[in-house]
Order: structure tokens, then sequence, then C-alpha cells
């Protein structure tokens, strides 16, 4: 399959001056959106008892299963359901069969501590919701700054019988055109070349020419409040595109747009200044955080490379509770060896494609030309 | 006596449904399709305007779902549902040259959280209207 570079945009609400996230990544790399359920810490992985082959052996599991008197010790979770002074209680039964696993082998091995801290806060994790990956360098105007990727927890909730969804993947599109489209004053539409010096060209051009047909067509109407107006702009704004352009045109003149053409270049301005280096952020909207947040992450496989190491997995070392969730998801890759990747590599994967199509400090004009380019689908 | 604007919304959304399966003539004459329309989206904004105080904080997330679904049923009793995938990007770009008319023939008033459903519902009507009528190439 082959790869492209395309500019994407993340449609959080339907009117333009609440938050935007756009940016440019390859979607074949996951064939479109990324999605993951978490890898379940299922403590029935560690009900060893009923398993005769399990038993008996000179493993720590014996020890720690089994007590005297050759029955199994089973370990529950307090039921926190009950009781609301348990609720936020630590599931103590990953922590002791590890406990004395260490015992065990002969001394403490300091650096399993955090794994172990991870797997019992993980497993008193019940939600199991899926979540929605887009690696790529975005750019994200709530926080003003780039981040490497988007990750999105779909969570639902009913509210007077209608489902809520926190994502829909009609809300991501990539704008696969090669030409924009302008309007002169007559109303006529014209192909153009998406390129910086056409832009100036088409900022104006369409809600130009659009603003004039529609106040002229209004003067006689006194509008002091949007009472009086009902719908009206709106629907005359829809009569006069649906005139004016077919579906795809549509399209074409939706990214021509000052809005959206605002947008891309602030994108565009960041990549030229700051060159395209992982920023060390992701974009992350949760159950924690539902109207989004740009969280701070370091990249294992990054600082190993300095350290002579051999870590992986992405680390967030101001909020652990993210950091758990991502390390937990895991996605299928769908170019090149077909893979599992995690949150980390799919970043550091786009990455080396996006520089090695580009460079390190690409210009606007080098980006432009390279997403808009012509017959690819 | 008043009727609620739950009942309106179904009455005047099965009205729609029904003359659109009936005579898919009305798509070439706007005006009879925006009389049909408009009546669907302003039950949607009262409806919303009603449980505001339940709604919240998802009062806009809940508009959208609700316009999302409605225009999902209008465009599905024509056999056009496959235009869903471009509804929000049209509402969108409804929305986005609306919200420039607004600033420049000086109603800036609208752009404040009070009449944030009311565009929204607009944006989609817009959309839906885009939809049902344009030319398809």
């Amino acid at each position: 399959m082959e790869r492209t570079l395309r500019l994407v945009e993340i449609q959080q609400s339907v009117l333009p001056e609440d938050d935007w996230l756009i940016g440019i990544t390859d979607l074949s790399y996951f064939k479109g959106i990324g999605f993951s359920m978490p890898v379940s810490f299922d403590d029935t992985y560690f009900i060893l008892g009923e398993d005769p082959l399990l038993r008996g052996g000179q493993g720590y599991t014996d020890i720690i299963l089994e007590s005297g008197d050759d029955e199994c010790i089973s370990f529950e979770a307090a039921d926190s359901e009950d009781d609301p002074l348990l609720a936020s209680g630590t599931d103590y039964s990953g922590v002791s069969l590890s406990a004395h696993d260490r015992e065990e082998s002969g001394g403490l091995h300091p650096d399993l501590v955090e794994d172990e801290l991870q797997f019992s806060m993980g497993s008193s994790w019940d939600r199991q919701n899926l979540f929605a990956f887009i690696p790529g360098v975005f750019y994200c105007s709530s926080h003003n700054t780039s981040v490497d990727g988007i990750l999105i927890e779909v969570t639902q909730s009913e509210i007077l019988g209608m489902e809520l969804s926190s994502f829909r993947t009609e809300a991501i599109r990539s704008f696969d055109i090669s030409r924009g489209i302008s309007v002169d004053d007559s109303g006529k539409t014209e192909a153009v070349e998406m390129s910086i010096e056409d832009l100036g060209q088409f900022k104006a051009g369409l809600s130009a020419s659009l603003t004039e047909s529609l106040t002229s067509s209004m003067t006689d109407i006194e509008v002091s409040s949007y009472e009086d107006l009902a719908f009206s702009r709106e629907t005359e704004v829809a009569q006069y595109l649906s005139g004016m352009f077919s579906l795809d045109d549509l399209k074409r003149a939706y990214v021509s747009d000052a809005i959206l053409i605002g947008q891309m270049m602030t994108l565009l301005h960041d990549i030229e200044t700051n060159g395209l280096y992982p920023k060390f952020k992701i974009y992350v909207r949760n159950n924690k955080y539902p109207k989004g947040h740009v969280v701070e992450v370091r990249y294992r496989t990054l600082d190993t490379i300095l350290h002579l190491g051999n870590g992986h997995g992405i680390e967030c070392p101001l909020e652990v509770d993210v950091e758990l969730q991502m390390l937990k998801l895991s996605f299928a890759k769908l170019i090149g060896d077909g893979k599992e990747v995690d949150i980390e590599s799919a970043i550091l994967d786009i990455y080396e494609y996006i520089r090695s199509v580009l460079s390190y400090k690409p210009s606007k004009k080098e980006i432009m030309k390279l997403i808009f380019q012509e017959g690819l689908g | 006596m008043s009727v609620s604007p739950e009942i309106t919304f179904r009455t005047t959304l099965s009205n729609l449904r029904t003359n659109l399966r009936a005579s898919p003539d009305i798509l070439n004459d706007p005006d009879i399709l925006l009389t049909l329309l408009k009546p669907v989206f302003i039950s949607i904004v009262e409806i919303i305007q009603k449980n505001a105080s339940v709604l919240d904080e998802s009062i806009d997330e809940f508009t959208e779902s609700l316009c999302f679904e409605t225009s999902f049923r209008i465009l599905e009793s024509i056999e056009k549902h496959d235009l869903l995938i471009d509804l929000p990007q049209v509402a969108r770009f409804v929305a986005n040259e609306s919200s420039v008319l607004y600033s420049i023939t000086g109603v800036v008033d609208v752009l404040d959280t009070e009449h944030r459903t009311k565009r929204i519902a607009a944006a989609f009507l817009g959309a839906l209207f885009y939809l049902l009528t344009c030319k398809t190439s």
C-alpha cells in the first residue's frame, strides 16, 4: 500500500470558534485511525489453584497459592461496591504474589518495583473503553502547541434517552485534494493550485463573494438580533452552496476557505520554525479530561539510546494514570511488517516517515507541495 | 394549550419523512423543502432549551448528537444515508460561512453562549439541506 502524507482535521465541535485540531499524518499507517481496547489485567490469570498441572512444582505459585494443609488461599478483592470506604482501596493480590517472588529468588530487585506498582494499579482498573489513536504532527488550538499524536477514549454516556459518544469517526477527515477552488466577483468558480502564492487569492475568494451576494439580497431586512433571523443565515448559505458546488467541489472549497487556511498556516508555521522533532506531548481526551488535555510524555526508546539501555514504552511522569492507560494500548499497524505497535513506536515511526519524505526542517512550501500532491487516493 | 416540543419534533419529523418518500420532487423545490425541514430543527432547539438544566455541560454535545441522529433518519428515509459521513464537514462549512456573515453584518451578539444551541442546529439544518439538494457529480 502506498504511503502518503495528508492534512487531517479532527472536528471537535461544529462551531468554528471552538478548539480545533489539525495535523499532518500518514493515515495508511493504521488504515485510518488506530483503535485499541486496553489489554486487561485480568486477575483470573492468577487463580491457578484449579489446574492440577500448575500445582506441586517448584515455582513460587505453590508457596503463595497453597497453605500447609493443601488448600488454596484465594485472593479476593474486597467487595468495594458495598463499602464506600473501600472503593478506592488497592487490590493487594498482585502485590503479594510478586513480593514473594522477590524473596524466593533472593534479594530485592528495585527495578521491578515500578512495574509491579503499575500492575497492581492496573488490576484495579475496571473501566475498559476503546481508545482511538492518531500519531502525527498535530496543532492543538486550545493549548497553542503542537503534539505528537491524538489519543481519545471512546466513552458512552446516556442522557435523556440519547446515547452520547465522545468520539465519532466522521469527525476525522483527511483532505485528499490536489487543487483548491476560488470564487471570483461574478460568482464563477475556478480551480487553483494549493500553494502559498495562491493562498491570498482564495482566502478572500469564497467568503467575500458569498458575503456580497447575501448582503445585497438582505439590505431590505432590518436585522438587529438573532431572533429575527431564525436560521435564515445558515439556510441562505446552504442554498448558495448547493447552487454553486457539487459535493467534491465543496470539499475543495472547504480547504480553500479562510478559516481552514488560517489553521493550516499555524501548523505549517510551527513545523517550519521548530522542525520535525518530537514535541514530547500528546493530546489526550479521556474520562478524566473530557474536554481534552495535553500531557507531557517521554519516550524510553529515545532516552535509552543515550543510556545504552533497552527500555521502551511511553512515560508520562506527571500523570501516572494516563501513562498506565497508554501502556495498555496496542494497535495493529497495517503498513510494512504489520505487527502490533504501542503508542511510542507508532509516534516514532510516523516521525521517521515524515522526515524521510520531507526533512528535519521543511519549509511551508515543501510541506504544502507534499500534502496536496496529485494522483493519490 | 401549548404542544410540547417533543411532540412537535416527532410529528414534524414524520411529516417530513412521509413527504420525502411520497414525492421526491420536493428536493427540487427549496422553499417547500425548507418549510418542511425548519420546524424539525426549531423543535430540536426547543427541546434542548427546555432541558437545558438537566443537560448542563453536555448541552452542545447533546445538541450535535440529536441533530446528527435526526439528519440520519431524514437521509435514511430517501436512502441517502451514505451522505451522513460528510454531514459534520458540511455543517462546519455552513457554520464557518455563517459566522463570517454574522460578524460582517454586525450581528455580533449571536457569538455568545446563549445562541450556541441555535447556531449548532442551524448549521446542521443548512448541511442537511445542502446534502439533500446538491448536484452529485
